[in-house]
């Protein structure tokens, strides 16, 4: 068991062999794939262990709300949200409201320097890449999901944003790497100081559906 | 920019561009590639006048000597019809209702201004030939990466069928995999492309953990057609178990490189592809026998447009001196340092000076270990 006394867990001390060993597994990270054409791989990839749900296009984002990984083609989708940036536009809108889900834009179309700004940031998986390259790609998005540093990050920007004071701050990350470290991932009654902290009721509820999400893929 | 104050067009085929007063509704914009719009617009190409579109907006087609523009998106007294206008706008948008003499004296200012300014119109009509062809080659780019996304799917099929082929031939073997091989180039080919034309979107692409040796396999194979055509062998020396955190252009710098290789080297030649690796740190060696470029020359060849004299010279070797400085462009964005040099060596052939062309790469930083994790396997 790891203990540190006197000090405070960071996620700097998640760098140990026994955490590279924790890796996420491919059958337990729902991928949505949205693409209005065939997926040609789809058969190959869930043969090689992904759990991937296609969609040919989705009405409303609360569609892939499930979803903690979205790939979204985007030429011939989105098309309810009646934007002339299809997908480029619907991944906006996902990354808007869904801020801790990974996304990748799955495009043929990366010449089109009208996207650029609504692709800032998102993960590009090529159109024409082979199977091979898929899985390591969706490899990619999977250990993304389920990188506890990624997500700490993530979190830390959040409570960054809602003023949160650092020290708390500081406190959470401790409980957060201790958790992992000593806990077994068990995150069920993370963050025990939560009252302490005064955290508005929107960023408790992201804070324990991104937890949810951890316990789910770890 | 014409800066119109109403939207407009310089060719039937031409996108609808915003005016400077009266932007372009958000209705239009969406069905700019809507058939009925489409066919309205060619079935008034050369008539001069006033129009109604099938949903309801003013279109005047003007003829300015030589040029016309086409204002559309009209809300106009008499000119358009007024209830499906509103209705297409619905209740977020909001056009003014222009009587019909106000919209001719704002119309006549600006084509006074026009007539006055030639130049300008001209210039506006050369930019939108420009692009209607790049939008002709935007599609065709876009059809090429599906179809040849469909050929690589068509490929992995065959591929699982042929393994369990009782008769199964080297021969079959080999045609899947120079099929596999031109499908790859094809792709490298237009990520080439892709990054040329939109560098920001492609040079930023999120970075990730690539195993090099791996990637240089996969160019190695790519370029195998071209490599068998010179009779030239690819010699990969030493390994890379180590994997380097950058973005996916990377495998377009060992592609140029590579393909360079290929490219200047004389036949039956060997090109040498040198993996060193010690802890942290890989140092990736390519060398060819090629073109003695001059002293000089050495640092110029990664210039945009840049080529070297002996290959200026020569002109069964084409090229626009764009691949090295794309290759400069994605090891500096990626953090890998980089040298080109030549060696003392050298022999002539055709009266050509040839010597050995060498390109290092140095990786720092690799991510050691099992990184990238197999991860089929649940333990549970």
């Amino acid at each position: 068991m790891l203990i540190k006394i006197g000090n405070l867990y960071t996620t700097k001390d998640l760098n140990t062999p026994r955490r590279k060993m924790v890796s996420a597994y491919r059958s337990k990270v729902n991928v949505a794939i949205v693409d209005d054409e065939e997926f040609v791989y789809l058969d190959e990839l869930r043969r090689s262990g992904f759990s991937l749900v296609k969609y040919d296009d989705v009405p409303d984002l609360q569609s892939l709300e499930a979803y903690p990984a979205i790939i979204c083609d985007i030429k011939g989708v989105g098309k309810a949200f009646k934007s002339p940036f299809e997908g480029a536009y619907l991944i906006r809108e996902l990354r808007k409201k869904y801020p801790f889900k990974v996304l990748a834009a799955y495009t043929g179309s990366t010449y089109d320097i009208s996207i650029n700004s609504y692709l800032e940031g998102i993960h590009i998986i090529k159109k024409d890449i082979s199977v091979d390259e898929w899985c390591s790609e969706i490899d990619y998005l999977i250990k993304r999901v389920s990188d506890p540093k990624e997500n700490w990050n993530k979190i830390r920007d959040m409570l960054i944003k809602e003023d949160v004071p650092l020290l708390s701050l500081a406190k959470l990350e401790h409980e957060y790497v201790n958790i992992l470290l000593n806990k077994d991932g068990n995150f069920h009654d993370f963050p025990s100081s939560m009252k302490k902290m005064n955290l508005s009721e929107d960023v408790r509820s992201v804070i324990q559906s991104l937890i949810a999400g951890l316990i789910l893929s770890l | 920019m014409i800066l119109s104050p109403f939207p407009y067009k310089i060719f039937i085929k031409d996108r609808i561009k915003p005016g400077v007063v009266f932007s372009t509704p958000k209705f239009c914009s969406r069905n700019a590639d809507n058939l009925h719009c489409k066919n309205f617009y060619k079935s008034i190409s050369g008539k001069t006048g006033y129009h109604i579109c099938p949903y309801g907006f003013g279109v005047d087609y003007v003829q300015l000597g030589n040029n016309s523009v086409i204002f559309t998106c009209l809300n106009i007294e008499k000119k358009s019809d007024r209830k499906k206008v509103q209705k297409n706008l619905g209740k977020q948008e909001f056009i003014p209702r222009l009587p019909l003499t106000e919209y001719e004296r704002i119309k006549n200012n600006f084509i006074s201004h026009i007539l006055d300014n030639e130049s300008v119109i001209n210039i506006e009509q050369e930019r939108s030939k420009i692009e209607i062809e790049k939008e002709l080659l935007d599609n065709t780019i876009h059809e090429i990466r599906k179809l040849n996304n469909q050929l690589k799917g068509y490929i992995s099929k065959l591929n699982y069928h042929t393994q369990n082929l009782r008769e199964r031939t080297d021969n079959i073997d080999k045609l899947n995999l120079d099929i596999y091989a031109t499908t790859n180039l094809m792709s490298i080919r237009l990520n080439t492309y892709d990054l040329e034309v939109n560098p920001e979107l492609n040079l930023n692409s999120s970075p990730k953990e690539i195993a090099i040796y791996k990637k240089i396999e996969k160019i190695y194979k790519c370029l195998s057609i071209e490599t068998g055509k010179k009779q030239l062998s690819v010699r990969l020396e030493g390994n890379s178990y180590n994997s380097f955190f950058s973005s996916d252009v990377i495998e377009i710098a060992f592609f140029i490189i590579l393909e360079n290789a290929i490219k200047y080297s004389p036949q039956q030649k060997n090109i040498d592809i040198i993996f060193k690796e010690k802890n942290d740190e890989l140092t990736l060696t390519f060398k060819n026998w090629g073109f003695r470029p001059r002293e000089n020359e050495l640092k110029l060849l990664t210039n945009r447009g840049y080529r070297g004299q002996i290959v200026k010279d020569n002109p069964d070797l084409e090229g626009r001196g764009i691949g090295l400085h794309l290759f400069k462009i994605i090891c500096d964005t990626n953090n890998i340092k980089y040298n080109i040099r030549i060696d003392d060596d050298n022999y002539y052939q055709d009266n050509y000076r040839f010597s050995p062309f060498i390109v290092e790469l140095y990786f720092n930083n690799m991510i050691i270990g099992d990184s990238v994790k197999d991860n089929t396997e649940d333990p549970e």
